[in-house]
């Protein structure tokens, strides 16, 4: 398979060129070590919100009612028509009235995106990838690597599953954002935030003989260019830790952190700590330590008790949503935001015999920033049974010769966005063969 | 391979070309130990690695720590592969990764020392030359059980006891320890929840003699110690009105005069002597209150100088200690000027651990180390004793060493 051979060597190439550089750096009087993070970052932020277990989008931003002689797809069109806030239709479930009308001007709807796959883990990987295939980063990896490789957490993910590096950038995964804490203030007690774990001369007096050590070891004229390279990271990544104190100084105390949150649906009982997710995200934000994180909401994978499961879920959805703008704008941050929220794929255009809905490669996206220019708008359409419509990609019109959007399309639109793309070209891992579309025009949309 | 150059190589010739020495950057010694090699040398070195339980589930095939535990763990912070989204391991080392093995030493260093030293001494790993009160600035030490042969008990017999030291000259003080396991013992039948009813034992002195030789150097009895300038009892500060007192008293005994120190409690003279061999003969005081179970009390007497001598043999114990760590956990030989350090920060911490306490302070995990067995007192008495301040310098020893770049890096 020479294809893939080829791109095996270049991705070993890519990895080599990197380690080179940043050796290379390392050599160079006055480098800043990476992961120094004295430099808060400013920039552009992203955060991707995964729904996961392949939420159902005709439940949201792609409302369907039922079609005369077809099995019924949504239980709420027999008694409500879908709602419309601006030029976006949502369907009448859980808070969505709220969320749509709220934050329609600032988001637009990619509807009728063709994951390709009923697999999970598939669809996973290529609506956060844009590629069905491994090898890829995740969209907020790539933002990482472009944009603040230097901060110490540059990266983080908060949930996972949907994360993938592909070796340009590590990312700090946090399950429990409580470590956000014990990895900013390592000697304190967790549980007891400004008293130490040990008494406080003893932390004091190791970390006074640590930095003399070092100093004494850069007086040794026989270190090999890897020891002097590796003491002088050692030494800077010490000096850096100052830089994480910023974070720690922001965090607010262990009361203070959003708690997780369960609600039961009939005999399924859930739980959340989605707004805790949020809360870190934009606290690592705040601190300039970062620029991407990746959010996580388990439960969508509903094969039974469907409607009552999307209704608490996007209940929940949309006032950890609210949470996230809130918080944003509290911490100043609001106006340096993309928030992309996406899934496995959707779900069946019908229900099972257990009042269920089983997968469906189609789905959506919903992207969201303060004030965008290119808000209130829908790209991408699927039909009245919810399958997906080709659109002409400048015009976004329907177009029967035109392109079925898949993850693909949206990765190289937002990439071009952010000002990754060039970033990604020169590191040789590009999307390839994928059309532009206008998903950021301030003024063409899909209207059906 | 392994026979190569390459792998052996320690030190280079410094006159190396810009694009020698970059192609020599990823070569050799100097590497940044993976999450899973660091937790296996910290059990290779110290038996015990971070997160670790005190014992591990005999049903899982891995044994858990912090670096090993895919879900809770720090692997991924220090680095590591999650062998799913992260499959390239980071050796370079960041701000976070320098605060993962912050965290392993203040959580790690602190189990070692208290695991090591409450085995006994031909089942240790580590602190196979010093016991925990092992002092370095000690010329001397010498522990007396003093053991009450008859009358009652709260009657004050006398004991002669000595101690023997060489000194290169200079301050030396001699400290006087109440180390009496249970000095103080609770009458539970009479004990009330606001007033604690007991016994307690007590240690004290009428005088003592130096010689050296057969010569009489300086003697000095009960009643000439406040006026000396060289007596030093312990004190302790009354929290709400700030005054100090005293932790003992004078008391008569005959037409003599002797000073009691409370339980536990301890007592020194400051003295200053020319280089020399030095016997010290004290006249050593017991009493107990009327029914305590005890018949004993013990004094530990120390002669102690004011920084390190480095003939004396703790200091020679503490210095082939801290050389074997070093060997043990980093392959190289500790270098003479920061073994120097290293001594004079061991030192300055014990005594100040001393002054603050007898017992081993700050948290520690001893989950990890023992379960969570309920203890008797007795037995964390034995456990976390430190009177000389010794555990707690040699848990800053090990704390400097697991953040140091040699113990860090192959």
């Amino acid at each position: 398979m020479p294809h893939r051979n080829t791109r095996f060597t270049q991705r070993r190439r890519f990895i080599k060129s990197v380690a080179l550089g940043a050796g290379a750096l390392a050599s160079t009087a006055g480098f800043r070590v990476m992961g120094s993070g004295l430099v808060p970052y400013t920039g552009k932020l992203l955060v991707t919100l995964q729904l996961s277990g392949g939420a159902d989008v005709t439940q949201l931003c792609d409302p369907k009612v039922n079609t005369p002689g077809e099995l019924k797809i949504n239980n709420w069109a027999d008694i409500a028509e879908p709602g419309r806030a601006g030029n976006i239709s949502f369907a009448p479930v859980g808070d969505n009235f709220n969320l749509f009308n709220r934050f329609s001007s600032d988001m637009v709807v990619v509807n009728g995106v063709d994951a390709q796959t009923n697999s999970h883990e598939t669809g996973r990987l290529f609506n956060w990838t844009g590629s069905n295939a491994e090898g890829r980063p995740s969209l907020t990896a790539l933002h990482a690597a472009a944009s603040s490789p230097e901060q110490p957490l540059a990266y983080s993910v908060y949930g996972g599953g949907t994360s993938r590096t592909a070796g340009i950038i590590s990312y700090n995964r946090f399950d429990d954002v409580s470590r956000l804490r014990e990895l900013t203030k390592p000697t304190e007690m967790p549980w007891e935030p400004g008293r130490q774990l040990r008494p406080d001369l003893e932390i004091a007096e190791a970390q006074r003989l640590t930095r003399e050590s070092i100093t004494s070891l850069f007086s040794d004229p026989g270190l090999t260019p890897r020891q002097r390279r590796s003491l002088t990271q050692h030494k800077q990544a010490l000096d850096g830790r100052e830089g994480l104190s910023l974070l720690a100084e922001q965090l607010p105390s262990p009361e203070e952190f959003e708690g997780a949150e369960t609600f039961t649906v009939g005999d399924n009982n859930f739980w959340s700590n989605l707004k805790q997710q949020m809360q870190g995200a934009l606290l690592v934000f705040q601190s300039g330590l970062g620029s991407s994180a990746d959010l996580s909401l388990d439960g969508f994978d509903s094969h039974e008790n469907h409607d009552a499961i999307h209704d608490a879920l996007y209940t929940h959805v949309a006032e950890a949503i609210y949470f996230f703008w809130d918080y944003a704008e509290q911490l100043g941050l609001a106006d340096r935001i993309l928030l992309v929220v996406g899934s496995d794929f959707g779900r069946t255009n019908m229900y099972n015999d257990g009042n269920g809905k089983d997968h469906w490669p189609i789905g959506s996206y919903m992207l969201m920033e303060q004030g965008a220019r290119w808000g209130n708008r829908v790209v991408g359409a699927s039909d009245e049974l919810h399958f997906p419509r080709a659109i002409d990609p400048t015009t976004l019109k329907i177009s029967q010769d035109g392109t079925i959007l898949t993850p693909a399309h949206i990765h190289q639109a937002i990439q071009k966005y952010l000002g990754m793309n060039d970033f990604a070209a020169a590191n040789g891992i590009a999307l390839q063969s994928v059309e532009d579309i206008e998903l950021f025009s301030s003024s063409q949309q899909t209207l059906v | 391979m392994v026979l190569s150059p390459w792998f052996r190589t320690t030190a280079v010739d410094q006159n190396l070309s810009d694009i020698q020495h970059r192609a020599l950057e990823r070569v050799g010694r100097g590497r940044l130990l993976t999450p899973e090699e660091l937790d296996r040398k910290n059990r290779a070195v110290f038996g015990h690695t971070w997160g670790q339980p005190a014992e591990d589930d005999p049903y899982s095939y891995t044994t858990r720590s912090n670096f090993s535990n895919p879900w809770s763990g720090y692997a991924t912070f220090y680095g590591g592969i999650d062998s799913a989204a992260v499959t390239s391991r980071n050796r370079d080392k960041t701000p976070l990764m320098s605060n993962v093995t912050e965290k392993m030493a203040v959580e790690l260093a602190c189990q070692v020392v208290l695991q090591d030293f409450n085995r006994p001494i031909e089942k240790r790993l580590v602190f196979t030359e010093v016991e925990r009160t092992t002092d370095p600035a000690a010329l001397a030490a010498a522990s007396h059980v003093l053991k009450r042969n008859a009358g009652p008990k709260s009657d004050l017999q006398i004991f002669e006891r000595e101690i023997e030291f060489s000194t290169s000259g200079g301050e030396v003080a001699l400290k006087f320890r109440d180390a009496t396991p249970q000095a103080c013992v609770q009458d539970l039948d009479n004990s009330t929840e606001n007033e604690w009813v007991g016994w307690c034992s007590h240690i004290g002195i009428t005088g003592f003699e130096i010689h050296s030789g057969n010569r009489l150097i300086r003697s000095m009895t009960a009643d000439q110690f406040a006026g000396s300038g060289s007596f030093a009892p312990q004190t302790w500060t009354d929290a709400e009105t700030g005054e100090v007192n005293v932790n003992g008293w004078f008391q008569n005994i005959g037409s003599d005069q002797a000073y009691l120190a409370h339980s536990n409690s301890e007592f020194s003279f400051n003295l200053d002597l020319a280089a020399g061999d030095y016997t010290v003969t004290a006249q050593m005081v017991a009493t107990a209150t009327q029914g305590h179970p005890n018949d004993s009390v013990t004094v530990a007497l120390t002669a102690r100088t004011q920084g390190i001598d480095p003939m004396a043999p703790a200091a020679q114990a503490v210095a082939k200690q801290l050389d074997l760590l070093y060997l043990r956990a980093t392959g190289n030989a500790l270098a003479v000027d920061t073994k120097s350090t290293l001594l004079e920060a061991f030192l300055n911490y014990a005594n100040a651990a001393a002054a603050e306490s007898d017992w081993y302070n700050g948290h520690c995990d001893q989950g990890g180390i023992w379960g969570w067995e309920q203890r008797t007192a007795e037995d964390n008495d034995r456990l976390f004793a430190d009177p000389t301040g010794g555990m707690q310098a040699w848990t800053l020893m090990v704390h400097t060493l697991m953040t140091s770049f040699s113990y860090l890096h192959d």
